[in-house]
């Protein structure tokens, strides 16, 4: 069992990994299939320890998130803050699921929080809705299992519980 | 483990609490103002992610820089030196054309445009985000970049200054939603506001009737009306002009003559007759250092 800091240290350390993920130049073409890496490994630590991480974690990521991508302040906090609590409130039953139930679910994640962060923007710029803005929900849920599995790792390697 | 029950509030409490929270921000965010100091600080909180994100792309550069043979680079100095050679031809000729055209202006006992100050700057982040067209630059208040500065890159204008942090600033691009910039077509001399419609090779042209003089392909120049752009940088050319009768104005669109989907790097101008100044103070700091 290693000490509370550095348990603490790992969980943010990911959750800064993500955030670097998330904002990573990438070629214009895969862009609109990026995933949403913050997103994901935030519900990983809400699934895995909730009662370390959950909704206060989960807002303070997604005030981040607005920052780094520019979006008007409390978008996508409210976005995560609402997925994150699907996620605490049901985080026994997810751990129980096959990790094709699970990409299906994060996927399912996903699509919901890009749906609020759609419908504020719709209400505050007149935003009109691209073809390709659910993309990242597919390419979250076939990216999942194996960040699962890196996460899995991660977590017994720094006994984060 | 299972104390997620036992903690003073229940998650119904904590969501609405978050979700209470973001509505606060967003409200206090829109109404602008109070919130730019805010953002200022959480822009330089997170400019180490950024920093952070930039630095595979910046290592993949050096490696491909330093494992380029003698011979592509010796190709590309001639290239270099024979662009240069051109350039200078043309330089000569403009610096004539410069004398006369103040001389002319003094004649007209008009006010001459003054030169500007330039600063190069390197694009550190592109937005993921699909409903804004942001970039983000590695200069700041440092460098004393301000609020509304006008940015190009080597084509023509790419965008203005929406948010400035320590050692970085965020550039609105000219294709965002809700950035227009006022221009004059090169030929015509009619002015148009160009608006951005959150693609990178399209802007859309405001309320121009349908008996406009405008052709396709004709260039558009920054008019400096809106106080924010110098006159006189190429903005965009006129790709389409739809006269559709069913609808109150002609229908025109243009492509941006910067390339916004591929900056890397942009030249932040500050007019000379205004009361911002560069500041020398990170070059200092970094001859000091050496």
């Amino acid at each position: 069992m290693t000490s509370r800091f550095s348990q603490r240290m790992a969980i943010n350390a990911a959750l800064m990994m993500g955030l670097v993920l998330s904002v990573m130049p990438m070629s214009a073409g895969l862009q609109a299939w990026r995933p949403e890496w913050s997103m994901m490994i935030l519900l990983y630590w809400v699934m895995a320890v909730p009662n370390r991480v959950n909704i206060g974690t989960c807002f303070i990521i997604g005030l981040l998130m607005d920052v780094l991508l520019g979006s008007t302040l409390g978008i996508h906090a409210a976005g995560m803050s609402f997925v994150g609590y699907i996620f605490a409130h049901h985080y026994k039953r997810i751990r129980n699921f096959s990790l094709s139930q699970q990409a299906l679910f994060v996927g399912l994640m996903v699509m919901i929080e890009r749906s609020i962060v759609y419908l504020v923007e719709y209400y505050v710029s007149n935003a009109s809705l691209q073809s390709n803005y659910f993309l990242p929900a597919v390419s979250s849920a076939i990216i999942w299992p194996w960040l699962f599995l890196v996460m899995r790792k991660v977590r017994r390697r720094f006994g984060v519980a | 483990m299972n104390q997620l029950f036992n903690q003073p509030i229940s998650l119904k409490g904590r969501l609405t609490l978050a979700l209470v929270l973001a509505f606060l921000l967003l409200i206090l965010d829109l109404r602008m103002g109070a919130m730019q100091q805010v953002r200022m600080v959480l822009n330089s909180a997170v400019s180490p992610v950024q920093y952070l994100a930039a630095v595979p792309e910046q290592l993949l550069q050096g490696v491909y820089e330093s494992v380029r043979t003698r011979r592509s680079l010796s190709s590309e100095n001639a290239q270099l030196k024979r662009e240069m050679l051109e350039l200078q031809g043309v330089v000569q000729r403009f610096d004539f054309l410069v004398t006369e055209n103040q001389r002319l202006r003094s004649l007209l006992s008009s006010e001459s445009d003054l030169d500007t100050t330039r600063m190069v700057a390197e694009v550190i982040a592109v937005d993921s985000d699909p409903f804004s067209q942001q970039v983000v630059i590695n200069k700041g208040l440092l460098h004393g970049v301000y609020l509304g500065q006008p940015v190009i890159d080597d084509q023509g204008i790419v965008g203005q200054i929406s948010s400035v942090g320590v050692s970085t600033s965020r550039v609105i691009l000219i294709s965002d939603p809700s950035h227009g910039l006022p221009t004059r077509s090169r030929i015509s001399g009619i002015r148009v506001v160009a608006q951005g419609v959150g693609e990178t090779e399209r802007l859309e042209l405001m309320h121009v009737p349908h008996s406009t003089d405008l052709e396709e392909g004709e260039l558009l120049f920054s008019s400096s009306l809106g106080g924010v752009f110098p006159e006189g940088y190429p903005v965009a050319e006129i790709t389409r002009i739809r006269r559709d009768e069913s609808f109150p104005f002609a229908q025109v669109d243009a492509r941006p003559v910067a390339q916004l989907d591929r900056i890397r790097m942009v030249l932040l101008l500050w007019p000379a007759d205004g009361e911002h100044a560069p500041s020398a103070i990170p070059e200092l700091l970094e001859e000091a250092g050496q």
